[in-house]
Parts: C-alpha cells; sequence; structure tokens
C-alpha cells in the first residue's frame, strides 16, 4: 500500500467521490484540483497509522469532509457569504426531462438553484450527511463512523436537512411562481 | 390520490422519468409533500458531473515526496530522540555515575520514572503521526 504505484491505484479509485464530495459540499468548482489534491496528500501522510482498506476509506471520507470544510470556512470569511450557485455545475442539465418548453426549463433550473442556496444554508454536519447519504449512497454505518456520530443522531440529521431543504424549496417555489 | 388534476403516483414516476413537468405539476409540488419528498430525493440523488484530468493520479503522485520529506524533519522527531537520550542519561546515571539512587528503593524509583519517560514518548509517537 506505501509503494507509489499502489498509491496512483487508490487515488484513481477514489477520486471521483473526493470530486464530486468538494464540488457539491463547496457550492463551486473552483479550486476543486487543488483541494482534491490537498486530501490525498493528506491521506498519504497517514497512511501508515491505519490497517485495512475500510479504515482507509473512513479516513479518506473523513479528509474529504474536511478539507471541504475548511475551504467553506475560508470562503466565508473573504466573501462575506457563500454562493452556491455554480453556473457550471449543471446538474440541471441532468435532471429528467431535459427536454421542455422554455417555461418548464426555467421552473426546473430555478428548483436546482433553488435546492443549492438551500444546502449551502444547512448546518456543515446536515449537508455532510446529505451529501453522504444521497450523493454517494452511503449508510447510515458508514456515516456515522466518518463523522463519528452516533446512528441516531445521524438519522436525526439527515431528517432534519431533509425537512429544512423542502420548507426552503416549497418557500423558493413561491417566489418562483408569483414572479415568473 | 388525486390533487388538483395532477396523480401523485404518475407525477412521481415522471419525477424519476425523462419527462419534462408541466406548469400545473410544478405547482402540485408546492402542496403535496409526498411528492415535493420524492422530487428533492430525485434531485439529491444526481452526482454532480466533474472533470477530472487524466493525470491527476500521476500529479498527486509525483508532488508527495516534497511534502513528506518536510515531515521528515517535523520537531515530533526531535522530541522523540530527545526522550530517548533523557532514558539513556537516567539509566546511567542510576547503574554507572554517581550512584543519586543507592538502595534498592531509589534504584525501582529511576526505573519507574524511565518506563514512564519511554512510555509516553512512545505512546505520543503514533498519535502525531500525520493523523
Amino acid at each position: 500500500m506505501h509503494g507509489e504505484l499502489q498509491f496512483e491505484d487508490v487515488i484513481r479509485e477514489h477520486q471521483g467521490f473526493v470530486f464530486r464530495t468538494l464540488v457539491r459540499l463547496t457550492g463551486s468548482r473552483e479550486h476543486v484540483e487543488d483541494l482534491a489534491q490537498e486530501v490525498f496528500v493528506r491521506l498519504y501522510r497517514g497512511m501508515e497509522s491505519f490497517r485495512g482498506d475500510a479504515k482507509m476509506t473512513t479516513y479518506l471520507y473523513r479528509i474529504t469532509l474536511n478539507v471541504a470544510q475548511d475551504e467553506w470556512k475560508r470562503r466565508k470569511k473573504e466573501q462575506g457569504h457563500t454562493s452556491f450557485d455554480d453556473p457550471d455545475a449543471g446538474w440541471e442539465a441532468r435532471l429528467p426531462g431535459g427536454d421542455g418548453d422554455a417555461e418548464q426549463i426555467l421552473n426546473r433550473k430555478q428548483m436546482m438553484a433553488g435546492l443549492e442556496r438551500a444546502l449551502g444554508e444547512l448546518s456543515e454536519v446536515e449537508r455532510q450527511v446529505i451529501v453522504m447519504f444521497h450523493q454517494e449512497e452511503s449508510t447510515y454505518e458508514q456515516i456515522a463512523a466518518v463523522l463519528s456520530l452516533p446512528l441516531n443522531t445521524v438519522r436525526t440529521h439527515l431528517h432534519r436537512g431533509r425537512k429544512k431543504l423542502k420548507e426552503r424549496l416549497r418557500e423558493g417555489r413561491v417566489v418562483c411562481t408569483t414572479t415568473v | 390520490m388525486h390533487d388538483n388534476g395532477v396523480n401523485c403516483e404518475a407525477l412521481q414516476r415522471t419525477l424519476r422519468g425523462e419527462r419534462a413537468l408541466t406548469a400545473e405539476e410544478f405547482a402540485h409540488l408546492e402542496e403535496c409533500d409526498v411528492c415535493l419528498d420524492v422530487s428533492l430525493t430525485v434531485m439529491l440523488d444526481i452526482k454532480p458531473e466533474v472533470e477530472i484530468p487524466r493525470d491527476f493520479a500521476a500529479r498527486v503522485v509525483a508532488s508527495l515526496p516534497a511534502k513528506t520529506a518536510a515531515r521528515s524533519r517535523s520537531p515530533r522527531h526531535a522530541g522523540l530522540i530527545t526522550a530517548m537520550a533523557a532514558i539513556a542519561i537516567l539509566l546511567v546515571v542510576c547503574f554507572a555515575g554517581a550512584k543519586p539512587a543507592d538502595n534498592w528503593t531509589g534504584l525501582v524509583f529511576m526505573l519507574l520514572v524511565a518506563t514512564e519517560v519511554a512510555g509516553i514518548a512512545l505512546w505520543l509517537a503514533p498519535k502525531h503521526s500525520g493523523w
């Protein structure tokens, strides 16, 4: 596991998760490559300390969340607020029903933009739990291990986070329908 | 279940399918918690599209030696070496030098101190090894 070639394989295996999670947790593609590099450098430094692949994956997840959190805080400090509207994110293009009339496309874009904004307004841990559960299809147990939280707390964060997202989406939609 | 002419089951299938939603269906999402929940799940399940440079892994690996070289000069190694040197001096003083521990009680005490210092040094070393 300590060989450079083997570590290159580790990077290739996990880089998709790292990039996706960083993009979604920071709400931007800016500097994502640098951040991903930071994740793998930290992983390399810690590799001597653990045994077994399962533990390494948990450690990698934890590093990724920490790096995203650091970046989030840094941007918040710099800008006063953090925008979750990444014009290059292109999620709406992958939503079901990519074709449609102008109003349908506008509705869809507004909904995705609303979701991105709402994600940015959640607490750090709620955002992490939601992204890991939905995007990366992690189990409650995996999330609990990565975040060092009890299983029930993970469930609570997921439930609360989803509830908040729905409330924000509903509020957002009300604004959208009255202005469109 | 019907609400304002929109069938919830059909809408939930549409949300997971290919067809775009109509204005009525979008409006329905505001009122129907179950359909909004499905809509939220569908949106959250979408993985952001990312472009990873082909040589990303190779570039990361190439950047590693410089960073790990810096690590080898970290202060924790100096601390560990100092602790080991202190133990060695303590043992020399116990058995050879000015004999501050001239009886068994003193000798046992000195050995206990040396063991404790060694234990602390060994305990702290892995704690700071990159985690």
